[in-house]
């Protein structure tokens, strides 16, 4: 079965983008165009990977991944931040919060789907 | 004289009304109420309406204004004027009669034609008076009577002919041809009036008027003598001036800050041969020095650099001579720095004495006067200084803040176009031919060019906005070295160059950020590969005493000698790319340099650097050197940062020193590389387990010391009991905890010490 990937991310021209290329890849992949939207999906569609950008309305991409990984059902699931924001406080901040990996935009394809694949153990 | 003002309509707009408008308009005894004509484009009523002045079309309607002092015809028309005089007789002296007539003349002598009162005449700032055919002064104004010195009753009742002054001046001989007919002028006669033998300086204008029965002269005068003693003041002070500078022995010349000679004296003039209008214009380093810059230890430079004022020993010999110079800077009224006064004494004859003269009396003296002046424009600059300053830097933040921002909302932009173009090239909506690969590749190239320069900009803004914060720790610069050199292999490689890699035999450790240092390394590895074309890059480490240099060299086209001195500027994207190359950002040498000085390093460029072979380019070589610290400097250094920043924020610094105990009974099991190896582990294991960015964990000699910001004794208790636990669970966990025992000290500023040192010294201090 394909696996299913989350996209938070309130671009939804990039999400479409994205879409694209996960599904043309194999991956199932739906979508949240805000922190709250991704926090509620994350857990009522038990995505295996989250792609979560950082800055969001409602909630914010640290928040929405320290909740997560707060809680011990979803704290597995793999959660790569995907953000502008590529600075290293930034990046600190997000491995402070639990995130497992950090991708910054613009981001190279290749090492998007190598990111996944490690994650998903492929 | 009455202060009120006086009311006066004009009646005409033509020529004639224009005139009188634009004499009368503005003088502070009259007010012009109306100007009145049919025409409401006559040129009178236009000027009337630009100067927002009331106007009318019928002068009945303003005849009925009681508040009118003076009604002036000037249209000529003798009905029309006859009419006015009868429905106002109030003003029936209006117009006409010999002072109309009068001022009908003067005007006519300064604008043009018309008509004016006598009233006017009687205020004119000018002496006014006529003359009959008989020599007798039939009217004279008061301003005439008070330029000549007598009462006005006295002066109506001389006759010019029968005055010895106008004899002796020839005015009786030109009024007597005026009243011939021929007007004359007559300007700056200076005048002696008669009985109190007052000397004064007049002009005189003489006016035929043949009008009358017998001819008359018009006469205008002007006393200029006040205006003539300011003149004559102020030449005097310039020859006095210039008679005093003349006469100073010593070389005296004035500059203006480019060091363009502005004034010089005649010493100075005599000892160049020169006379000094040959001399003013030129450059001082042109005419003394010979040469097209100026003088290395010019004390006008110093002075240009600092705004005080400097003596200096110019011995140069193209001069001829050894001078001292002494140069006090001049300032504008804004403190701005205009040029500057040099004195020069010819010091020769002592210097062959051999006695050296630091400075002589006059010197001091000139000095002091230069302090004293210069002291308060001094002060005033810096005031203005300040503000700019405050103002320059909101601006910087300000701009740190929008370059921050605008940033990060291209990337999002930016990721979807590449996204989309990544797809289509890699063939997920369908297949392309090999044009459109190449298209799209070009494309996406350049989207990555952008998110470098994006980059670049933004690690800019952070250096100059002090965001950027050096993770400094030990790093061994051969493997970083190494590290890029790896990263480029392939694409010297694939320019067909050679890589050459020079480092020395033992490990070099330096404190640095180690991320930071691999972007040095890479923007200069990037620019030598981006320049080159045949040859080599060579990376190369050396150490010296206190210092580690690196530099990256090349065989490439070289850097002009022009561009050379703005290589580290901002931007600079100088015209040395040979044909298409990968386009750089122009940032990437700045933030080298940046980075470079912020550790305490600097940043150099040579070129041409390689001239062995001839089908090599000259070459270029950038150099950068990073101070090599001890662990005690680096820890020194660390303990300034945190207790500075204590001291702004009001908070408090710890230190909490980790010492190996019993340490007979440790080597009893452990060799010294062991026990090394142990107190690494043992600083990596702290390292990972700090609170803060700030803080830090490092090893010096036998121990690690621990230093904590913003941290007071009772969270260092704290911190250090966590610190404990993770420690000895690491021990336990690699079946140490038997045999190491670990001692626990705390240090907090500002609660057990003051100082600086005391800190460091308690912390690194060797204990029994």
């Amino acid at each position: 079965m394909s696996k299913k990937i989350l996209i938070v991310d309130d671009e939804p021209q990039l999400v479409e983008m994205l879409s694209i290329r996960l599904e043309a890849s194999g991956y199932k992949v739906i979508a949240a165009g805000d922190g709250q939207e991704g926090f509620d999906k994350a857990r009522s569609e038990n995505p295996d990977l989250i792609i979560l950008d950082l800055m969001l309305p409602k909630m914010d991409g640290y928040k929405v991944c320290a909740l997560l990984k707060k809680d011990a059902r979803y704290k597995k699931i793999p959660i790569i931040l995907f953000t502008a924001k590529a600075q290293d406080e930034d990046r600190k901040l997000g491995q402070e919060v639990g995130a497992d990996a950090y991708l910054a935009k613009p981001f190279e394809p290749s090492l998007l789907l190598e990111t996944l694949k490690r994650f998903l153990g492929e | 004289m009455a202060k009120q003002k006086t009311n006066i309509a004009i009646i005409g707009g033509g020529k004639g009304g224009l005139s009188l408008i634009e004499l009368l308009n503005g003088l502070p005894q009259v007010y012009i109420k109306a100007v009145v004509d049919k025409n409401l484009k006559a040129p009178g009523i236009v000027l009337a309406k630009k100067l927002g002045l009331p106007t009318a079309t019928n002068w009945k309607k303003i005849s009925k204004d009681r508040t009118l002092n003076q009604i002036i015809d000037v249209t000529g028309n003798r009905k029309n004027y006859q009419k006015l005089l009868k429905e106002k007789p109030a003003q029936a002296n209006l117009v006409s009669g010999p002072s109309a007539k009068l001022m009908w003349l003067i005007f006519e002598q300064l604008k043009g034609a018309y008509r004016i009162t006598r009233d006017i005449t009687e205020k004119a700032p000018f002496g006014i008076y006529i003359v009959n055919n008989k020599g007798n002064i039939e009217y004279a104004n008061p301003a005439m009577a008070a330029i000549s010195g007598d009462s006005p009753r006295w002066f109506k009742n001389l006759n010019v002919f029968a005055m010895a002054s106008y004899q002796t001046i020839g005015l009786a001989k030109k009024i007597k041809e005026a009243l011939r007919g021929k007007h004359f002028r007559m300007q700056e006669v200076e005048f002696v009036h008669q009985l109190s033998n007052k000397r004064s300086i007049r002009n005189f204008v003489g006016i035929p008027l043949l009008e009358y029965k017998t001819p008359k002269v018009l006469m205008i005068v002007e006393d200029i003598t006040e205006r003539k003693k300011a003149e004559n003041a102020i030449k005097r002070a310039v020859e006095e001036w210039d008679r005093t500078f003349n006469a100073i022995s010593d070389l005296v010349f004035i500059q203006d800050q480019n060091y363009t000679i502005t004034r010089v004296n005649k010493s100075f003039a005599d000892i160049l041969k020169m006379p000094p209008a040959q001399i003013v214009g030129k450059k001082c380093y042109e005419l003394l020095h010979r040469t097209n810059h100026p003088w290395p230890g010019c004390p006008l430079t110093q002075a240009k650099a600092d705004n005080q004022p400097h003596t200096a020993e110019v011995d140069d010999p193209k001069i001829g001579m050894p001078l001292l110079v002494s140069v006090s800077p001049i300032f504008d009224s804004a403190g701005e720095l205009i040029g500057s006064v040099h004195i020069a004494k010819d010091i020769s004859e002592q210097k062959k004495a051999e006695v050296i003269l630091k400075a002589t009396k006059a010197d001091l003296e000139i000095q002091t006067w230069g302090l004293d002046k210069t002291n308060q424009a001094i002060k005033l600059l810096y005031k203005e200084l300040a503000e700019k300053n405050r103002r320059l830097e909101e601006l910087d933040r300000l701009k740190s803040e929008f370059v921050s921002t605008v940033s990060h909302e291209l990337r999002t932009p930016l990721s979807i176009t590449k996204e989309g173009i990544s797809l289509i090239l890699d063939g997920i909506p369908g297949e392309i031919n090999e044009k459109q690969i190449k298209i799209l590749t070009t494309a996406r190239n350049n989207i990555d060019r952008l998110a470098r320069i994006i980059n670049d900009l933004l690690d800019i803004s952070r250096i100059e906005s002090g965001k950027m914060k050096l993770k400094k720790e030990l790093v061994n610069i051969k493997g970083l070295v190494q590290q890029v050199a790896t990263a480029f292999q392939p694409k010297i490689q694939e320019k067909g160059l050679e890589l050459k890699v020079a480092l020395p035999k033992e490990k070099i450790d330096i404190y640095a950020d180690s991320d930071r240092i691999i972007q040095v390394l890479t923007n200069l590895a990037y620019n030598s590969i981006k320049f080159t074309e045949k040859g080599y890059i060579k990376i190369a480490v050396s150490e010296k005493e206190n210092e580690l240099e690196c530099s990256v060299s090349d065989t490439g086209i070289g850097i002009s000698p022009d561009n050379l001195s703005r290589l580290f500027n901002k931007f600079l994207q100088f015209g040395r790319i040979a044909g298409a190359g990968e386009k750089g950002t122009g940032l990437g040498l700045s933030i080298a340099k940046q980075i470079v000085k912020m550790h305490n390093g600097d940043m150099w460029a040579e070129s041409p650097f390689e001239r062995k072979k001839d089908d090599f380019g000259p070459g270029a070589k950038l150099t950068f050197n990073l101070p090599k610290y001890t662990p005690k400097a680096f820890l020194k250094e660390a303990i300034h940062l945190v207790v500075q920043a204590a001291i702004e924020k009001d908070s408090k610094v710890s230190l909490i020193t980790v010492s190996l105990a019993n340490k007979p009974a440790l080597r009893q099991h452990f060799s010294d590389a062991e026990i090394e190896s142990i107190l690494k582990i043992m600083e990596e294991v702290l390292k990972s387990t700090l609170r803060k960015e700030e803080d830090m964990a490092l090893k010096v000699n036998e121990r690690v010391v621990v230093l904590l910001s913003e941290c007071d004794q009772e969270n260092a208790e704290r911190v250090g009991a966590r610190l404990k636990k993770t420690l000895d669970d690491y021990l336990a966990l690699q079946g140490l905890r038997e045999k190491v025992a670990l001692n626990f000290e705390h240090l907090t500023y500002p609660d057990d010490t003051k100082h600086e040192d005391e800190l460091l010294n308690q912390a690194i201090k060797e204990k029994q």
